[in-house]
């Protein structure tokens, strides 16, 4: 009787559950590292502030609220001021700025507004 | 990834920036429109900052005023263009300025006026027309105010809106793209405002039918020029030696004219529309000119008639039916024969009403003329000038 034995190739399952790991250990440094980058940039706070920032605009737009103030956010100082327009009569600037706890400028945006 | 993380980012805060430079441009275009000369264009930065550069334009298009702001960063631009004016409701609007002729206005029947009004010294008046005795509680519903002799005087800015002025501003042009209006290639054509006019240009009399004209096109007809209902304009400038409009037209353009204006029974200009009379002839206009409103007619925005010359042989007439509605603002530098009703404000040298039996100067009967009516929200041009700020009248593409 021929035996008919056919070898067949392929990894033990040893093999493949070393390189499932291996594979896993290689993405979490990854994921560790873009987090890191991530993080160390402030991408999120920075998102955080700059949508922060538009909310204020848009209050101040809609409510006509044209005073100066300053309040904290999370770990950021945000300071809205209006200004007179190269000292026109009819346009205000209205700027926001975001500082950090060390008083350096995270952000900023103006805007011009009517003064009916 | 932390890369593109980071691009993505960057990106989304810059377009954001972007568009907030373009409001900020219009802003200060209403505000401050002689920041750019008219009909020119200036490129500048806003705030001295190395991302706030806008490019602003501004252009006359008939009465209203176009202006363009447009930023970018990068490939990526944007630009928001509009009509503006200054004229709004507010404590100066009048319902009637009636030149001083020494007539005083005399109101008859169920006629109603409300709002501020600049009369002659002569007065006020009721009268009594074909058996009707004035029929309302008061005369009328506001304050009164002595008016001079003549109308305030508009600018020449809105005066001089010719057949010189369109020949020089666009069939002399370079810029504008020219094509013959008895030859027109398609059924409809819209040509966006930040790409070149379109000419359509005939020294005859022209008829048009089953034609859609919209956006930055200007048609200028040396003859007469005939508008069947089927014909649909939006935004576009016409001008005609004399203009007659068929019966169910619809649309919202400016039309200038030097002759006549004749609208047929049901036609609207819908809001923001122009009609103007302009007579240039600078011996004086001696021949009748009109504009004569059909029944059932209805008009949203600005009426107007002017003279080159101070020498006005034949005063223009401006003639509105029973039924008709005007919106907004009359400017009439002549006699209104005024029946229907006007929601804004009328300014005239002279009323005139005809009965079977007579001609009355300055008498109104079943006529309301009402500045409440016109909306809050209702924007046009002041046409004898103001340094109020602009508001915009409509967004365009």
């Amino acid at each position: 009787m021929a035996l008919l034995i056919k070898k067949l190739k392929a990894y033990t399952l040893i093999e493949t559950i070393i390189s499932m790991v291996i594979i896993m250990l290689v993405f979490s440094v990854a994921m560790m590292i873009f987090i890191n980058v991530v993080k160390t940039d402030r991408i999120i706070e920075r998102t955080d502030i700059f949508f922060k920032m538009n909310e204020i605009i848009h209050e101040s737009k809609t409510h006509q609220e044209y005073i100066n103030y300053t309040f904290e956010f999370e770990n950021f100082i945000i300071e809205r001021t209006i200004s007179r327009y190269l000292n026109s009569k009819k346009l205000k600037q209205l700027t926001v700025k975001a500082y950090d706890k060390n008083d350096k400028l995270i952000a900023e945006k103006s805007e011009l507004i009517i003064d009916f | 990834m932390a890369y593109y993380n980071k691009m993505v980012y960057t990106s989304y805060i810059e377009k954001d920036r972007v568009f907030s430079n373009v409001n900020s441009g219009i802003n200060l275009l209403l505000a401050e429109p002689e920041t750019v000369e008219l009909n020119s264009s200036k490129r500048r930065s806003l705030f001295e900052s190395y991302n706030d550069l806008v490019l602003l334009e501004r252009k006359q298009w008939g009465i209203f005023e176009l202006i363009k702001v447009s930023s970018w960063w990068k490939n990526f631009s944007f630009q928001k263009i509009a009509f503006t004016g200054h004229y709004y409701k507010n404590d100066s609007s009048y319902a009637i300025y009636l030149a001083d002729q020494n007539k005083p206005l005399s109101l008859c029947g169920k006629t109603e006026i409300t709002g501020n009004c600049y009369l002659p010294k002569a007065g006020l008046k009721r009268a009594y027309i074909e058996g009707r005795n004035f029929e309302g509680k008061e005369l009328i519903n506001g304050n009164i105010t002595f008016s001079q002799d003549s109308l305030p005087e508009i600018i020449d800015t809105f005066k001089n809106l010719d057949l010189e002025y369109f020949k020089q501003n666009y069939l002399e042009s370079d810029e504008t793209f020219k094509i013959i209006a008895e030859e027109i290639p398609e059924d409809s054509l819209f040509n966006s405002f930040s790409d070149s006019t379109i000419l359509l240009y005939t020294k005859n009399d022209l008829l048009l039918d089953n034609i859609v004209l919209t956006g930055n096109i200007t048609l200028l007809c040396e003859g007469t020029l005939e508008i069947t209902n089927s014909c649909r304009f939006e935004d576009i400038l016409v001008y005609g030696k004399s203009v007659w409009i068929e019966e169910g037209f619809a649309g919202k353009f400016q039309l200038f004219a030097k002759d006549t204006i004749n609208i047929g029974e049901n036609v609207q200009f819908k809001y923001p529309s122009v009609i103007g009379l302009i007579n240039d002839n600078k011996e004086g206009n001696t021949n009748p000119s009109m504009v004569n409103f059909e029944r059932g007619s209805s008009f949203f925005g600005v009426i107007y008639s002017s003279c080159h010359s101070d020498v006005i042989t034949i005063d223009p007439i401006l003639k509105t039916s029973e039924d008709t509605k005007l919106s907004g603002q009359v400017y009439w530098a002549g006699i209104f024969d005024i029946k229907g009703m006007v929601n804004g404000s009328v300014a005239c040298k002279k009323f005139l009403l005809k009965t079977p039996s007579s001609i009355y100067e300055n008498h109104l009967l079943d006529v309301i003329i009402d500045l409440d009516g016109l909306s809050e929200y209702y924007t046009g041009v002041e046409l004898t000038g103001t340094d109020r700020i602009n508001k915009v009248i409509k967004w365009l593409y």
